[in-house]
């Protein structure tokens, strides 16, 4: 059985890489919508093929960090990038945060909140995955 | 941070804000919570500056209406978001909102609601 609470690293990184790339992703149009801009003042506007290239980024980041917490009673995954490279772009986005479903296989959420350590660091049974998820 | 640079950022944020108040209806618990960490970092942001810019302000009140009239209308009771941020003591009340939403069949702004 896969681990969910602490897997490794790798593993994560794999199933987020995998997911990003089948854009296996849940209501990825309106997440779209609603997250577009959420880069606005580096990069304009992303276009739905940036927004969609964010998961697969993140995971080839060598910067990425890692948690695990509960979200609506489901183990999920998060994985947070300071500063990430947009390489078509030339520009980087600050924040970048995606959550992913492990049991589903299936992206949740891709955004930029402020606060993103605050919020994963209050949900319950927060794990940070060895140690990556530094306090600021 | 420098002053101008900090300015950017507001308004920054304060777009981001704005765009994700028009989107409210379809916000989930995790995004609503993003919100209001949003709207509390602007706040926060505003008070760093050492000029007061009345327009980010005015700018700043609008989305508060727009939210709390959008709000009301898709029943997400956020009033007492705002009526609370007036108490210092009580700075995170509304983190309880989210600890009740561990519910696997909770609808979508069922745990909102539950206030």
């Amino acid at each position: 059985m896969r681990e969910l609470r602490c897997p490794a690293p790798v593993a994560m990184l794999n199933e987020l890489s995998r997911a990003g790339i089948a854009r296996r992703w849940n209501h990825f149009y309106k997440d779209w919508e609603k997250h577009k801009v959420d880069w606005q003042s580096a990069v304009g506007v992303l276009s739905q093929e940036e927004y969609s290239r964010l998961p697969i980024l993140v995971a080839e980041s060598d910067e990425v960090e890692l948690c695990t917490y509960i979200y609506m009673g489901r183990r999920v995954w998060g994985f947070y990038v300071r500063q990430l490279h947009l390489p078509q772009r030339g520009a980087y986005l600050s924040e970048v945060l995606i959550i992913f479903d492990p049991i589903d296989e299936e992206i949740i959420h891709c955004m930029r909140p402020d606060a993103v350590r605050p919020y994963c660091m209050r949900r319950k049974d927060f794990v940070s995955i060895r140690g990556r998820w530094r306090r600021r | 941070m420098k002053e101008n640079q900090l300015l950017d950022r507001i308004k920054d944020q304060l777009a981001r804000y704005e765009h994700w108040v028009a989107y409210l209806t379809e916000l989930d618990s995790m995004e609503m919570e993003a919100l209001l960490l949003l709207r509390d970092e602007i706040e926060e942001n505003m008070w760093r500056l050492s000029n007061p810019f009345m327009e980010l302000k005015e700018n700043l009140r609008s989305i508060d209406n727009k939210l709390q009239r959008k709000s009301t209308l898709c029943s997400i009771k956020l009033d007492g978001y705002f009526v609370n941020k007036t108490n210092p003591s009580s700075s995170a009340w509304w983190w309880h909102l989210f600890d009740i939403s561990d519910d696997a069949d909770a609808d979508r702004f069922g745990s909102l609601e539950r206030v």
